[in-house]
């Protein structure tokens, strides 16, 4: 477990433009999580999250820690080691400690190869990893018989730009509606984009299954840049169920919020040929709420 | 040995101060650009919103009235009218830069003060919801 500083997360998210959905779908938590996360002063959260999370702010998982919990050695004003005086009375510290100068060595090497070994684990890449990130960002739940869009948000560091190969496997259940780029090539259940990309890039599919269908459909995919030669996995939201709440209703309370049509609107941007029902997602956000009636597969809206 | 350091103390903290007003002044050109202000005329709530330059993809306006006001005409008239909230909202796609006027007539004439609006969008490239507040002329 560690224990990060829930103001600095929300800082950070904020100060980066990115929304809690967003941190949420990487984590692969819920958005009532991060919003606990970010509410209490110092949350301890498992640290495999606590990664995570730093990974979807794009920092170091230093920088979200509560600082109370670094492990600074005490030193006077003079700046030298204030020793703890229980270890004071054990033979071998008394011995050590007539030997100021061995001590200070072992102390330097310990912090020496502690740093080493955080730098090392937190900083330092894979050496063959390509540098371009990849997020999904898919809804948890979807209607069978209706499209299913799946976005992948593309970044790159460099400021140039990078050409990349970005593969997605399709789910065997599911057939590709739609995608863009259309540029991309389909192939073996495989969706590919060989493309350039500079900074962030949004790609993104459509996908139906048959009315019937009754399951989960799981995702994965890669991309691999001229950086390196070892293809880096999708990050975030790798499933979704069947279900009978619309995609874009993100927490399934069978209305369309603000948010939650201003983040659809704001992902397609100029875009509408995912083969998506925008008129009808906007009639679901103008009415009360929305119910899905199998028997006819229609949306029911409430006024 | 007399230690001093070459610079006052609190010279140290201009970097810091420096950082930070440059960080509020960045704030504030974003958030300045967008602005929300709402006046009355008799029957008639005007709501006038200045879009920010990039604009966002989309943004809602809202206004909300006194519960068991009467809502009459609004305008642009494709809005989102809950009648039992008294609230009004409207979808605008692809604005652009500029101002934008929205307005809705009422029954009985209202006091601009039990009226409020606010504007919702996210800002160009994606980021989290900006929600602005009309202010009252």
């Amino acid at each position: 477990m560690v224990k990060i500083d829930g103001a600095r997360v929300r800082a950070i998210r904020e100060q980066k433009g990115l929304t809690q959905l967003y941190v949420a779908t990487v984590v692969e938590v819920t958005t009532d999580t991060v919003s606990r996360w970010e509410n209490k002063r110092y949350p301890s959260i498992k640290k495999e999250n606590g990664l995570k999370l730093a990974e979807a702010l794009e920092v170091e998982l230093s920088e979200i820690l509560d600082s109370g919990e670094s492990t600074v050695p005490m030193r006077d004003d003079a700046g030298a080691d204030i020793s703890d005086p229980a270890a004071e009375k054990t033979p071998e510290s008394s011995a050590w400690s007539k030997k100021p100068g061995h001590l200070g060595i072992l102390i330097i090497l310990s912090a020496m190869l502690g740093t080493g070994w955080a730098l090392v684990h937190y900083l330092t890449p894979p050496a063959t990893a390509s540098l371009t990130k990849v997020t999904r960002i898919v809804s948890p739940h979807f209607i069978p018989g209706r499209p299913l869009p799946v976005f992948l948000k593309v970044a790159n560091p460099s400021p140039e730009a990078v050409s990349i190969i970005l593969k997605e496997e399709l789910p065997p259940s599911a057939t590709l509606k739609a995608s863009f780029p259309s540029s991309a090539g389909k192939q073996d259940g495989t969706i590919r984009w060989l493309t350039q990309i500079t900074g962030s890039s949004l790609f993104y599919y459509t996908i139906i299954t048959d009315a019937s269908f009754n399951g989960t459909l799981s995702f994965s995919g890669n991309v691999r840049d001229g950086h390196g030669s070892e293809a880096t996995e999708i990050r975030g939201a790798n499933s979704s169920r069947a279900g009978v709440h619309h995609w874009a209703d993100s927490d399934g309370d069978n209305r369309i919020s603000d948010e939650e049509i201003l983040e659809v609107y704001d992902l397609l941007a100029n875009d509408s040929s995912a083969q998506l029902d925008l008129d009808l997602l906007e009639e679901m956000w103008l009415g009360d709420g929305y119910l899905w009636q199998p028997e006819q597969q229609q949306f029911s809206i409430l006024e | 040995m007399n230690h001093t350091t070459p610079y006052p103390k609190s010279l140290l903290l201009l970097p810091f101060l420096v950082s930070m007003l440059f960080l509020a002044l960045a704030a504030q050109s974003i958030a300045g650009q967008a602005a929300a202000t709402l006046e009355q005329d008799g029957q008639t709530i005007r709501l006038e919103v200045s879009v920010p330059t990039p604009p966002p993809t989309s943004l809602i306006a809202g206004i909300k009235l006194p519960a068991q006001t009467k809502i009459g005409a609004t305008s642009p008239p494709s809005a989102k009218v809950d009648s039992q909230k008294a609230q009004i909202k409207w979808l605008v796609k692809h604005p652009r830069p500029g101002t934008l006027r929205f307005s809705v007539t009422t029954s009985p004439p209202l006091k601009l003060s039990s009226v409020s609006a606010e504007v919702l969008f996210r800002p160009p490239g994606g980021g989290s919801l900006i929600r602005i507040d009309a202010k009252k002329r």
